[in-house]
């Protein structure tokens, strides 16, 4: 049995979340491709229960911070205090000392403590006071916005939001589903907070390793780079795919077919993964947002003018 | 109302047009009915001597010979001219018989669909030289099966059996190329007797009392098509009994009623329709997709799914799209391949881990080749 497949039993089969299968898988491939998630939905979308709920799963360490304004970077990385009984400075590590890190409202951070937070997602490690400190393996985070309330919010700029391998939205339940929640709320919560661990650590970081090991055919990454080139001559986008989306789009492929039970990647796990890939990447032209083009819709246009690799 | 108008005078001036088959008829009946010169005989006398060239040679040895060819030609253009043969049913005729390139025979294909899949073929044939015996045995059903249920016309059916021919000879099925050289000799004669036959029933009913009747009668002509081999139900052929002076009947008079107002009709909801119209027009486009390239050195697996590609997407009408990949194609065509779904969900299998997964072992192999048999078997 595949992980996802162990995965998708205890979450989703079981129906501790509730329509959240893509979602689940999304982020479980991000882990594998050792990427970092940006989640967008709605507040009270099951965002912190699913990020809770897998590293649970996975027994991995989980923490989460509560991004607001006055938030600064040493909340996030540690500090060095001063003890007075041994009359030394010790170090407090922050909340990114962990494997799956949930950044609530990332954009209500200040821009400082927003840069502090995706260096050390881009580097994996961080230093404090001159010293540097490596970020135990795997490490992911997660880190989510409201899409509604931009008030007092600070927008991710694009160079930033371009160091998150995925964009996942998510959003309600279906009618069924939510009566389904609703009915059911004390049990999931209940069911979520008593879950053990699936598989070990020390078998996620193997996993890792074996992605790597994922074949790729020639004609993969030339459907990978045709559909990032693409996305730079769609008329509606003033800011395309660069380099490192083709790069994203190539680890998150190979982590998705994985996840699949498959050791190739087929057109189907590009086509898959491009959306989250791409979305949060790409830059509208104004006259074309206003007339409604959404960046989603772009890259649908885009993956159905691009030719799937032939013969 | 301007479009309506337009619409009118078009339907009036195509009306006009299209009675020749009235004025030729009474520019030959000039005569006494049931003399030698009649226009029945004459008539006869084509249809004879153009049968008794088809029963007597294969298709093919009247298209190399230049003599026998004319003397089909002309008959043809005689029956067109004479009004037995509609202008599009001549046309197609003609260009069958004097044997232009195929490409040039596909350009008189109306059906879209056959000609999108006689297109998918004959760019097959370029691309690799001929094309395997099963792929067009697939076709040939195909175009059967459009035939029999009346999905195509006579015209497109003998085009695209003439274009099938060609590239079965030239890809070396003897058999195949034999057994449609039968089938078009069967097809014109039975379009040119048939045609012949309602010409007849239709410009001159019966009276009862034509001295010349015999002369004309069903029995001459049957024998000739019995000498065919292509049993045909026996008709009584009357004689003329109108003169040119008289008035359009009523039966004939009906007709053209009728088709004004269909055509009225059509002209008031043309501009409504045609939204409709043109977005089926974009769906079929979408659908044609060069399903081949050159795939000739590729691993046997790789060969077989785009073989079976080929023959689904004549079975079934869906091409696959070139922004298709092998997954999503299978899901579209599921459904219409009912429990052969199975044996091309396999090949699809196959071809995926031959392909994308660099494993061509001889067990995949075997299981492609077993699968595609019953395929091909099967379609």
């Amino acid at each position: 049995m595949t992980l996802f497949k162990v995965i998708r039993d205890k979450l989703i089969s079981s129906g501790l979340l509730i329509e959240k299968e893509r979602e689940i898988k999304l982020i479980v491939s991000c882990l594998l491709a050792r990427g970092h998630a940006l989640l967008e939905g709605v507040p009270g979308v099951a965002k912190t229960s699913m990020a809770k709920a897998v590293a649970k799963l996975l027994d991995l360490d989980f923490r989460r911070i509560q991004m607001t304004p006055d938030l600064i970077p040493l909340d996030i990385i540690g500090f060095y205090i001063y003890d007075q009984y041994s009359g030394e400075f010790r170090l407090r590590r922050g909340p990114i000392f962990t494997n799956i890190l949930l950044a609530d409202e990332i954009n209500r951070a200040s821009p400082r403590t927003q840069s502090a937070l995706l260096e050390a997602m881009q580097e994996r490690q961080v230093t404090i006071e001159g010293s540097t400190f490596k970020l135990e393996e795997p490490f992911m985070v997660i880190a989510t916005q409201n899409p509604i309330e931009m008030e007092g919010t600070f927008p991710l700029p694009e160079a930033q939001l371009d160091r998150f391998l995925v964009k996942i939205e998510t959003g309600y339940p279906s009618k069924e589903g939510f009566r389904d929640l609703i009915k059911r709320v004390d049990e999931i919560e209940s069911a979520i907070e008593g879950l053990k661990p699936v598989v070990s650590r020390a078998d996620v970081l193997k996993a890792i390793e074996e992605v790597k090991s994922i074949r790729v055919d020639d004609s993969i990454i030339d459907y990978i780079a045709q559909i990032v080139e693409a996305t730079r001559e769609h008329i509606a986008v003033r800011l395309g795919g660069s380099p490192r989306a083709g790069i994203a789009m190539l680890r998150l492929a190979r982590a998705w077919a994985y996840l699949e039970g498959r050791n190739y990647v087929i057109p189907d796990d590009v086509k898959a993964v491009a959306l989250p890939v791409l979305v949060h990447r790409i830059i509208l032209r104004p006259e074309y947002e206003i007339e409604g083009v959404t960046a989603a819709k772009a890259v649908g246009e885009v993956l159905a003018r691009v030719p799937v690799p032939k013969p | 109302m301007k479009e309506f108008l337009a619409v009118m005078l078009v339907a009036v001036l195509a009306l006009s047009l299209a009675s020749p088959t009235v004025t030729s008829l009474t520019n030959q009946l000039r005569h006494t009915p049931g003399f030698p010169e009649s226009a029945e005989l004459q008539l006869e006398d084509i249809v004879k001597d153009l049968v008794s060239i088809l029963s007597s040679e294969t298709w093919s040895s009247i298209q190399s010979n230049p003599e026998k060819r004319q003397r089909v030609v002309d008959a043809i253009q005689s029956l067109a001219d004479s009004g037995v043969l509609e202008s599009g049913e001549a046309e197609a005729l003609s260009q069958v018989v004097r044997g232009g390139d195929a490409e040039a025979l596909l350009e008189y294909v109306k059906n879209p669909e056959l000609r999108s899949i006689l297109e998918e073929l004959l760019s097959m044939y370029c691309s690799e030289g001929y094309v395997s015996w099963d792929i067009l045995q697939a076709v040939v059903n195909r175009l059967q099966a459009m035939y029999a249920s009346g999905a195509i016309s006579e015209e497109d059916y003998l085009l695209a059996s003439e274009i099938l021919r060609r590239i079965a000879e030239a890809s070396g099925d003897v058999d195949l190329a034999r057994s449609l050289d039968k089938e078009l000799v069967k097809t014109i004669t039975e379009l040119v007797t048939g045609e012949y036959r309602d010409f007849i029933e239709k410009f001159m009913p019966k009276t009862g009392s034509v001295p010349g009747a015999s002369l004309i009668g069903g029995s001459t002509l049957e024998q000739s098509i019995g000498q065919a081999g292509i049993g045909l139900p026996s008709a009584s052929l009357p004689s003329a009994s109108i003169s040119p002076s008289m008035p359009i009947s009523l039966e004939t008079l009906v007709p053209i009623l009728v088709a004004l107002v269909v055509v009225a009709i059509v002209g008031l909801l043309a501009p409504r329709l045609y939204p409709y119209a043109a977005k089926a027009l974009m769906r079929v486009r979408a659908r044609k997709a060069v399903i081949i390239t050159d795939i000739r050195d590729l691993p046997e697996p790789i060969r077989l799914y785009w073989g079976s590609v080929a023959m689904v997407a004549v079975a079934t009408g869906v091409a696959k799209q070139d922004t298709e990949t092998h997954r999503e194609y299978y899901y579209v065509v599921r459904e219409k391949l009912g429990p052969l779904s199975d044996a091309f969900r396999k090949i699809t299998t196959v071809y995926e881990v031959a392909r994308f997964g660099g494993k061509a072992t001889q067990e995949l192999v075997e299981k492609a080749r077993r699968e595609y048999r019953r395929l091909v078997s099967s379609l």
